[in-house]
């Protein structure tokens, strides 16, 4: 499997405070998701289901490298843990179509995506997305080649050694490729920025004192540990 | 001394003014541009974007939204920021999208669990912030969600970086958005439900916040939808006055977002 380093001027996270790109994540992008949660959309505070993609950002304190011992909040009995497969822009890229929206795409990371619980979706969750190093990334890239099917991809996470649910990007409600489209349609990704393109809502419970292991097809493994929180109970 | 941002001799340069935006801007080399002609950036580079929904009491009612127990917060990327006397793109089919004044906030040290009581101390500035939102396009997901709030070049942001050293007092600051000279928004900081310390401590009890890390702390009441050609300013008292034009994108539609199946 080929890898392409990302260029960043300084080492450590691949993306640092006034280098980095801003990353974006996809949510209720799993068919099984907006299947499950169909009448809940029916009812207030929702009215119908989402039209335009749902999407959310991680600032960038939230990025964390392979390895990592991640904080859990204070009052959080245990975070959700899920992998994104993270595609880093390359061109800047607006108004994308299907022909065209792969090639800016310089290659693909593995997230390892940290919240905490929660189940409204009503507005944004800054506190629960936002956390410290809630998201570590793999430190090399997958170049789109080495990837085959990117309807194919399959991701899981284990928690100390317990294979959790897994998922596949078949089930995705939109493709990667529709996805850059859609996004690409009303903003502009820059070079550097990432688009972390969708994960199950509920995540695999992790709480303090988890190891956990994240895998996504044509990947090495990313292992993180949380850690207690640091504020008195 | 107030700072600016902008394109000189096709580079981009960092000016400071003790003058108004049409007055002259000295560049680092001591070269002296007048403010009338120069191209604006944003003031600043951002890091991370917050803004907040709903944090002036009557802007709450105008919306009938009760004033929420904790702060409101969304994030924006920094495609969407724009310099004094840009254009922002008004897309073909929107008809509720309108302008909102909001003082900007920009942090100065890396900081975590900061109290409410020291927060200005991790203030680098201010700055004048338009917060357009489109209100067609707005969801229930995530709300206010990112093709309302996250688009190309549809936050102004400027036109200065004022020091905090010279607003007295961010909590007691007049704001107001005209349209085409038309007054459309009119209020006080005073009426912010939570401060922009209250705002700082609440953020940083949750993350570590960053230098340049930008908070857009709301806006008071007042809707006025705008038009292709329309020209909106919206001042706050002692950090700027920040003028933008609406264009028409018909590259933009309802149909090409995303929003069909």
């Amino acid at each position: 499997m080929a890898s392409l380093l990302p260029q960043q001027a300084t080492p450590g996270p691949w993306a640092l405070p006034g280098l980095s790109g801003t990353i974006y994540g996809a949510a209720l992008n799993l068919r099984s998701d907006l299947e499950l949660m169909s009448e809940r959309f029916a009812a207030p505070p929702h009215g119908t289901p989402p039209k335009a993609p749902v999407l959310y950002l991680k600032t960038a304190n939230t990025l964390a490298m392979d390895g990592a011992a991640i904080e859990c909040p204070a009052n959080t009995p245990a975070l959700w843990a899920s992998v994104h497969p993270a595609l880093v822009i390359d061109r800047r890229a607006t108004g994308l179509t299907p022909a065209n929206a792969l090639a800016h795409v310089r290659g693909v990371g593995l997230a390892l995506d940290l919240r905490a619980p929660h189940e409204s979706l009503h507005r944004p969750a800054i506190r629960e997305q936002c956390q410290d190093g809630s998201l570590p990334l793999s430190s090399e890239l997958t170049a789109l080649s080495d990837l085959g099917d990117l309807a194919a991809l399959t991701a899981w996470v284990e928690v100390d050694g317990v294979r959790g649910a897994e998922f596949s990007t078949a089930n995705y409600a939109r493709s990667i490729v529709r996805l850059l489209c859609d996004v690409t349609a009303f903003m502009t990704l820059a070079p550097g920025d990432i688009l972390l393109t969708g994960t199950p809502h509920r995540g695999a419970d992790a709480k303090p004192g988890a190891r956990l292991r994240a895998h996504l097809s044509g990947f090495a493994p990313l292992d993180v540990c949380i850690s207690p929180s640091k504020a008195s109970a | 001394m107030k700072h600016a941002r902008i394109l000189h001799d096709g580079a981009v340069a960092d000016a400071r003014s003790t003058d108004g935006e049409n007055g002259p801007l000295r560049l680092a080399d001591g070269k002296e541009v007048s403010g009338r002609e120069a191209t604006w950036l944003p003031p600043v580079i951002p890091n991370a974007i917050f803004a907040l929904g709903l944090n002036y009491f009557d802007h709450a009612k105008e919306l009938a939204f009760a004033a929420p127990a904790t702060p409101l917060v969304f994030l924006k990327g920094p495609n969407t920021l724009t310099g004094h006397r840009a254009e922002s793109p008004l897309p073909a089919d929107a008809k509720q999208m309108h302008p909102e004044c909001e003082l900007a906030v920009i942090i100065g040290a890396r900081a975590k669990n900061v109290r409410a009581e020291d927060a200005l101390d991790i203030v680098a500035g201010y700055s004048v912030a338009n917060d357009y939102a489109v209100r067609e396009y707005l969801e229930n997901y995530y709300r206010p969600n990112l093709r309302v709030k996250n688009r190309d070049r549809c936050t102004p942001l400027g036109p200065w970086f004022v020091p905090r050293e010279d607003i007295k007092d961010p909590m007691d600051l007049e704001l107001r958005t005209t349209i085409n000279s038309v007054e459309v928004q009119r209020g006080s900081t005073r009426d912010m439900i939570f401060s922009v310390s209250d705002l700082i401590a609440y953020l940083s009890s949750f993350m570590t916040l960053n230098p340049n890390d930008i908070i857009l702390t709301g806006t008071p009441g007042g809707v006025g939808f705008v038009k292709p050609g329309d020209v909106v300013v919206t001042e706050i008292a002692g950090v700027g006055r920040l003028e933008n034009t609406l264009a028409l994108d018909d590259a933009s539609s309802s149909d090409q977002e995303g929003a069909r199946k």
